[in-house]
């Protein structure tokens, strides 16, 4: 029998190509109440919320930072337009976008604005021209604050407090050992600051939703990673039962995260203007808005102090893990979480402290994006790694290795690594295709030319029992009377696999062709929520759920009967985690992987060029080689993108300055060299076919591995990334 | 809604730019985005569109008088010599689909040929024309740059005649031309001789579809082993593209002289009379820092090029 892994066409994949795959902005009316499309997998008709007369929505936003709010005075609307705001907030509804355990995001300002483009209030109507011009009628009066731009400022309280009385939105605390007594102790401390920037996620369909109203029941639809998300968000802003909501996830032009939290952020108000209106609205974002006001990557700053003994072994680690949150908490704690439980890397410290810290700031609300915090302080330890090795004159990778983690090892929470860990085999592959240690040797030190090697692992699905307390996720395989397999559940495809990867893992159980196997977009009229798609749990957790599901439905199988079976997440035997005191098995388990770059440093304009990447990773196993090469190859490009190239400062007044493609650097084909790729084959045991979760981890380590190679080309140290030219110019004029 | 005109030959397309003063546009690239609506919209263009880009006069390249002629909506990608180019191919109108004599296209000078190719990616040089990018008169315009280093000059057309000025007359801020109400933007003439030397460095964001943060153009004619004329022109380090003439005649009255030593000093001193003249700012893409620092170094770069081109021609 053939493997796998062994890769077969996407299902969904010609349709995207030859551009017949409806998306929200091309979803059209066909007439009917309950309509669909030709090949059933869209629903067209009024009932799915589009009709002939459905209007236009724009958001109007704050043009001020920060703010009391005085007045807010809405222009008369002509016949056929709405204007909607936080007085519109039906009885029952609450105006708070719900996000993990954070409320404080308002659905619409009311009483004060915290970043410039805060969602004051929406615009409805035919026309797009009659509706710029009532958005330019509103009048918004504030009595200004002092803008807080950046970490430093939001914790020298800036004109004042925005959170609390410290700007501290959430802390994450990891004690292990007496650090101050080894530290005490130390025969040299080496200590280091590393940081990141925000970056944009540049899905290439903006943010685009539709909402509606029938009778009693609302409904969302469009562009979203997670249809029970927004379902949660409108049911919590409107009051309404959960089965007075109905979202439907359509085909997506790609997430990276940013279409975790986002449309809950914009559905949750849209929803609110279809409901009072009675009327389906559609919003979609131009590139402009939707670069300028949604959700980045959270910005970093962690701080590395090391106590070595007289021989140059580490003892223990003091650091810190400073993300700032902006405006509003949203997801900033679960991030950090992951921040935090992430910054000590792929190694194993006897003693350690770590202090992380979400921050209050006038920026746009951080969200969510592929590594969701990993990316962030695993640069920071492995940048330091790099440091500690260069003091004690010792080659990095042998000096990274005396302190790799192996099975049955501790995790920074208590818990334990249950499963082979095999970075020796990772990096014997990563050695033999990019030949890393000679040429980190035969390039020397400041001469132009460097190689840098990274490490990184990643946890996979959600943070300690998430999946099993907050989740519960469910997935449910339904047989029709023809004996055609339908899948139900959750999970959406934006590019990263599903719609192949589950249909292989049904069809490999039932012996049937994956292209028989239904798999419509969700429609939470219809599927149980499996949970989001997000985490890296999709194969690993739903995708098991689904095999599961597949072999019981085997077991009981009767032709020519509809049969269903429904599967519940267990938590793995043995696992155990204490949400109080954050000890205990932090992730079921953890993808690993090494990545290699090689770069070139133009002297002349301190421009580097990456002439090769490098990445191996254990990703459990593939179940499809193709879907999962394409995760490393973006992953790969986003996370060099991210450390060499893809500046996003904000101005004074907290507004991102690179709003448009022209100004924001996101790499193109030419940027840099296809990576060479493999994964090595160790099963995880309650994944789908032995899978772990890998999209996130593809974004983990190239970042690092690009300024490791930087350093050993420019000879100096490199703690901030983008290193852009005009950052290298700085770093080696110094 | 846009009033637009598509006319079929260049007796009415003045008239309809003395009429109407209607905005010429060629391919576009740089209009769309100016006057960029949102979804749903249409751009919001102040006054009436004239198409320019399916005369075939407009899209001629040819010799004259030992230097060469280029028609404003020639497009970039034929200046580049990309693979596919179409000439005139916009199909807004009688499409001329004019295709250039191959022997003329091997004149273009290198530091021509080289600043288009890095213009945008070829989508977009396909429709971006050579007389669209001058008249965008953006500090940055790659075309510019280089054309200024030819000491290019620009023929304009109106229903009473023809007139031709210098390029760093024509440009006269960003995004300003002197341009009458009138007139349309007719050849890029090249003036003989030809360049000998050529140099061109573009600084970008990235590696394509980048804007740019700093280039130099440079070209030089030479004649018994020393340099006869030779022109250095900075884009994106001031409100217009920057000649510096000063280095032109430090280099015109001492080469051939190329020891090791001298030639350092010869860039010191190109380096300081550069060094006063371009004011870069900081923006969203780049640091003044930055802009100025590389700046000088491309000199450096540029001079040790054309003096390893003087020791080939010994």
């Amino acid at each position: 029998m053939k493997s796998i892994s062994q890769s077969i066409p996407r299902p969904d994949g010609m349709a995207k190509a030859d551009g017949s795959a409806l998306y929200v902005a091309d979803l059209q009316f066909d007439g009917t109440e309950g309509g669909r499309s030709p090949d059933g997998a869209v629903a067209l008709g009024s009932e799915s919320g589009l009709s002939k007369d459905m209007l236009l929505g724009r958001f109007y936003r704050s043009p001020y930072p920060r703010g009391k709010i005085r007045r807010l005075q809405l222009p008369e609307c002509p016949p056929g337009y709405h204007i909607i705001s936080a007085a519109d907030i039906p009885q029952g509804g609450k105006n708070e976008i719900p996000m993990a355990a954070s409320r404080d995001m308002p659905c619409f300002a009311e009483n004060e604005i915290r970043y410039a483009g805060q969602i004051v209030a929406l615009v409805a109507g035919p026309d797009a021209y009659e509706i710029e011009r009532l958005i330019r009628a509103i009048e918004l009066e504030v009595d200004e604050t002092p803008v807080v731009k950046n970490i430093d400022e939001a914790l020298a309280l800036k004109g004042g407090a925005i959170h609390g009385e410290d700007n501290i939105f959430c802390r994450v605390d990891l004690d292990e050992g007496e650090v101050d007594e080894v530290f005490a102790g130390a025969a040299s401390v080496v200590e280091g600051v590393y940081e990141t920037g925000f970056q944009e996620q540049f899905y290439m369909e903006g943010q685009g939703l539709i909402a509606w109203r029938t009778g009693n029941k609302c409904g969302v639809r469009g562009s979203m990673q997670c249809p029970y998300y927004v379902h949660h968000a409108v049911s919590h802003v409107l009051g309404l039962k959960h089965d007075e909501i109905r979202v439907i996830a359509d085909t997506i032009g790609g997430g990276f995260g940013g279409k975790e939290d986002y449309p809950e952020i914009m559905g949750a108000p849209l929803a609110v203007a279809s409901w009072v209106s009675g009327k389906p609205i559609r919003m979609l974002m131009d590139r402009v808005e939707d670069m300028a006001f949604t959700s980045k990557r959270h910005p970093s700053r962690c701080v590395y102090r090391s106590a070595l003994d007289s021989e140059g072994r580490i003892l223990a680690i003091d650091a810190t893990v400073d993300l700032d949150g902006g405006a509003y908490e949203t997801y900033t704690k679960i991030v950090l979480m992951r921040a935090v439980f992430h910054s000590l890397g792929v190694y194993a410290i006897p003693v350690f402290r770590i202090r992380g810290r979400g921050i209050a700031t006038n920026t746009v609300p951080s969200g969510a994006f592929r590594g969701f915090g990993a990316p962030q302080s695993l640069f920071g330890i492995e940048m330091h790694m790099e440091e500690i090795a260069r003091r004690n004159r010792c080659e990095v990778l042998d000096y990274k290795r005396n302190y790799f983690l192996k099975k049955g090892d501790t995790t920074v929470t208590g818990g334990i690594f249950r499963d082979e860990i095999i970075l020796d085999k990772l990096i014997a592959e990563a050695e033999r295709l990019s030949g890393y240690s000679g040429k980190r040797i035969k390039l020397g030190r400041g001469k132009g030319q460097g190689i840098g090697m990274s490490f990184i692992l990643h946890g996979c699905g959600f943070t300690g029992d998430g999946e099993q307390k907050i989740i519960k996720g469910k997935a449910v395989l339904k047989k029709h009377r023809d004996d055609k397999v339908e899948i139900l559940c959750a999970a959406v495809d934006f590019g990263q696999g599903p719609q192949t990867t589950f249909r292989k893992v049904v069809a490999r159980v039932l012996g049937i062709e994956p292209n028989t196997v239904i798999f419509n977009y969700p429609d939470t009229d219809f599927v149980p929520d499996s949970g989001p798609t997000v985490a890296s749990r999709t194969i690993m957790i739903v995708g098991y759920l689904l095999q599961k599901a597949a072999e019981e439905l085997k077991a009981i199988w009767v032709e020519g009967e509809e049969q269903v079976v429904e599967q519940n997440y267990q938590m793995p035997p043995g696992m155990s985690w204490d949400q109080e005191r954050l000890r205990g098995d932090s992730y079921a388990t953890y993808g690993w992987g090494v990545n290699v770059c090689e770069v070139e440093l133009d002297f002349l304009t301190w421009e580097t060029k990456v002439i090769g990447a490098w990445a191996v990773f254990d990703v459990g196993r593939a179940v499809d080689h193709r879907v999962v090469n394409g995760q490393i190859q973006g992953g790969m490009s986003q996370a060099l993108g991210y450390g060499a190239m893809e500046k996003l400062e904000v101005d004074s007044k907290g507004q991102f300055r690179q709003i448009t493609m022209a100004d924001y650097m996101v790499p193109t084909s030419v940027d840099f060299p296809r990576t060479e790729a493999l994964t090595v084959d160790n099963p995880y045991l309650y994944g789908a076919f032995g899978a772990k979760g890998m999209g996130e981890m593809v974004h983990d380590g190239g970042h690092a591995a690009f300024a490791a190679a930087v350093e050993q080309a420019c000879g100096k140290a490199c703690t901030t990334i983008p290193l852009v030219p005009e950052t290298l110019m700085e770093i080696m004029e110094a | 809604m846009v009033e637009v005109f598509k006319p079929t030959s260049l007796a009415e397309a003045l008239r309809i730019r003395a009429d109407k003063h209607a905005i010429p546009f060629a391919g576009g690239t740089d209009l769309m985005v100016r006057f960029r609506a949102r979804d749903g919209m249409a751009p919001s263009f102040k006054s009436p569109i004239l198409f320019v880009d399916a005369l075939p006069e407009f899209n001629t390249i040819r010799m004259f008088n030992g230097g060469l002629k280029i028609g404003a909506s020639l497009p970039l990608s034929i200046l580049a010599g990309d693979r596919g180019a179409v000439n005139g191919g916009t199909g807004t109108g009688a499409t001329s689909g004019v295709v250039p004599d191959a022997a003329v296209l091997a004149t273009i000078p290198g530091v021509l040929k080289a600043a288009a190719a890095e213009v945008g990616a070829p989508a977009l040089r396909n429709r971006a024309t050579i007389g669209g990018n001058l008249a965008n008169a953006s500090p940055a315009g790659d075309s510019i740059a280089a054309l200024y280093a030819l000491s290019a000059e620009i023929i304009l057309v109106s229903l009473s005649g023809e007139r031709m000025i210098p390029i760093e007359k024509f440009i006269l801020g960003p995004g300003e031309i002197s341009l009458k109400e009138d007139e349309i933007i007719h050849t890029i003439h090249i003036p003989a001789p030809l360049p000998d030397w050529t140099y061109w460095r573009k600084v970008g964001t990235r590696r394509a579809n980048a804007l740019t943060k700093i280039s130099l153009a440079a070209a030089a004619s030479i004649k018994d082993g020393r340099v006869e004329s030779c022109s250095f022109a900075f884009g994106a380090v001031g409100p217009r593209v920057i000649r510096v003439h000063e280095i032109e005649s430090l280099l015109q009255s001492r080469f051939p002289v190329v020891q090791e030593a001298k030639l350092k000093e010869i860039i010191a001193e190109a380096k300081k009379f550069a060094s006063s003249m371009i004011t870069p700012i900081d923006d969203q893409r780049s640091t003044a820092k930055y802009r100025k620092t590389v700046a000088l170094n491309l000199i450096g770069d540029a001079i040790a090029s054309l003096v390893e081109e003087l020791k080939l021609g010994d």
